[in-house]
Formats: C-alpha cells, structure tokens, sequence
C-alpha cells in the first residue's frame, strides 16, 4: 500500500498514488455480500443483455467506494473525508482493469485545519474516464502525523 | 423512506474486502486510538452504498414499475462526524425531482433524492445527494 503524506509534504498539481483494480465477477459476489445488492446486472450477463446493457457492469456504488478508498489511503488514518462528489461518465465491464487517479488541486489551512482539495477520477485501460467528481473532494488533514512517505504516483494493485 | 443499518465489524470487514483496503485503523481499537479516533471507525465508503435499491422492483414509486431497468446515477456526499463499530444509522431519504430523458438506455427517469444519516443519539453523521437512473427493459 502506498504511504500516505503528511499536509506539509503535499504539493498541489501532483498526483496522488494510483490505485489499480481488475474487477471481477468475484468482486460483484463480495460487493453483493456486504451491501445486500444483488442485482443480476452485476453478475448475470444475459440478465445484463437482457436489460439493455452491453453486459455485466460494475456496480456504481463499488466505484465510489474505490474512489473513497484512493483518497482515505492518500490521507492516512489521521485525514478524514470531508466531501466527496461523483457523477458516472460510463460503464465499466466486468473483467475490465480499473485506475483510480487523483491530482491535488489545491491546498489551505482554515481555523487551524488543513484541507486538500483533489480531483479524482476513475479510467478504463483506454484512458476514458468511467466515473469523475465534478467538483473536488474535499480532504481534512492533520498536521500531527508524520509518517512520511512519497507523494509520487506509485501504483497499487488490488486483484479479486 | 427510512431505513436502518447496523455496522457491525464483520459487514466493514466485507466491505475492505471488497475494496481491498489494508488500513488497520478500520479494524483494530489501538490504530484507531493513535489515529485520533475513540473507537474502530466504519470508513465512509459503507454509508454511500446505504438506501440503495439493488434493483429491487420500485414498491414505493408504482408509477415506475414498467421501467424494469435500474443504475446509479452518482450523488454527493459530505462527513461530519465519523461513525463507528456499533453505530446504527438510521437514514431518510426524500425526493428532490424526477427528470426524463432519452439516453443510451432508451427512455430514463433520473430519480435524485437528499438522504440524511443519523446515528442512534440523532446526530447527523453525513448527508447525500444521489440519483438513481430507471430505463426500460425487456426485464
């Protein structure tokens, strides 16, 4: 997992790590246990077909998760997540290597908390954008923790 | 609507599971404590996926029903105060419009509704904007 950073260390217009994910109907299955959301358009491809879609799909909510998980791991376990907007651009297959991306945009200090804001989005192997926030997430930081680490984008691999 | 959710370790133990999430402050008490919280947190992802329909059949908009076909459409959420192993979330959810639009998927309504998440001692925890697409198919 990549090391977080510290407030001081983050510099705006730098990406964050990466965090790649190969979806899966194993990872639908688990979704689906943790959340009760048993729709067939995530497992049952000919349910999907029959549904309009080109297939199985990723569930929507999962994406969201992943994204929150991109930016919970980027803060470490000091940060919290203050705000988090989405919108889906497209639909992501199952089967399909997923990248969650983010680039810090902006970074202050406000009543004494420091805030991040981060563009963060998630693309297909084609560099298409399957899910993006419109307006940035918002990040509170803590300045106390300082475990250092490297702000570069490394790259994470998460498989199911 | 209304609906309750009890987080128990077991369900956000799923849900790193699903997301891979290796980050002990999820669950073990002494990570927790140095992180600065007073008990294992739930991470907020759980909470996005709360009041979703799951394609289940639209038993509260009827008018809906024909539109057999259901996907997310996105949302907006923000975090006051973090919830924890135990927490019962109770959440309310309210309609702020219905829109049609032709799309992809045929005929859509893009339903979108406010949610508000409270703990057991009423607190609001967080709140949400998110949408849900219905379309019609073959079912």
């Amino acid at each position: 997992m990549p090391k977080s950073s510290t407030f001081h260390e983050i510099r705006e217009n730098v990406e964050i790590p990466r965090l790649a994910v190969t979806t899966s109907c194993r990872l639908s299955a688990m979704w689906a246990a943790a959340f009760g959301d048993f729709d067939p358009i995530h497992y049952d491809n000919e349910y999907a077909v029959r549904h309009n879609l080109p297939g199985t799909i990723v569930n929507g909510r999962l994406k969201v998760a992943l994204l929150v998980r991109l930016l919970t791991s980027f803060a470490g376990p000091s940060g919290r997540l203050k705000r988090l907007p989405a919108r889906h651009q497209g639909m992501t297959g199952l089967g399909e290597l997923l990248t969650l991306r983010g680039v810090v945009t902006r970074k202050y200090v406000e009543g004494g908390e420091n805030f991040v804001h981060l563009e963060i989005w998630a693309e297909n192997p084609k560099g298409e954008r399957t899910a993006a926030w419109l307006r940035h997430g918002l990040l509170s930081l803590k300045t106390r923790r300082a475990q250092g680490g490297s702000v570069s984008p490394l790259r994470s691999e998460h498989r199911l | 609507m209304r609906k309750r959710c009890g987080f128990e370790q077991r369900m956000v133990d799923e849900y790193l599971n699903a997301t891979g999430d290796p980050d002990r402050v999820w669950r073990d008490k002494s990570a927790a404590r140095e992180a600065g919280y007073c008990d294992v947190p739930v991470p907020p992802g759980p909470l996005t996926s709360m009041q979703m329909e799951g394609g289940s059949p639209s038993a509260y908009m009827p008018e809906q029903a024909h539109l057999r076909g259901a996907v997310d459409g996105g949302g907006e959420w923000e975090f006051y105060l973090p919830v924890y192993i135990g927490d019962v979330i109770f959440t309310t959810r309210e309609f702020l419009s219905v829109n049609e639009r032709r799309g992809k998927l045929g005929e859509m309504i893009i339903n979108t509704f406010n949610v508000t998440y409270r703990n057991q001692r009423s607190e609001t925890v967080a709140k949400g904007r998110w949408s849900t697409i219905r379309y019609t198919a073959q079912g």
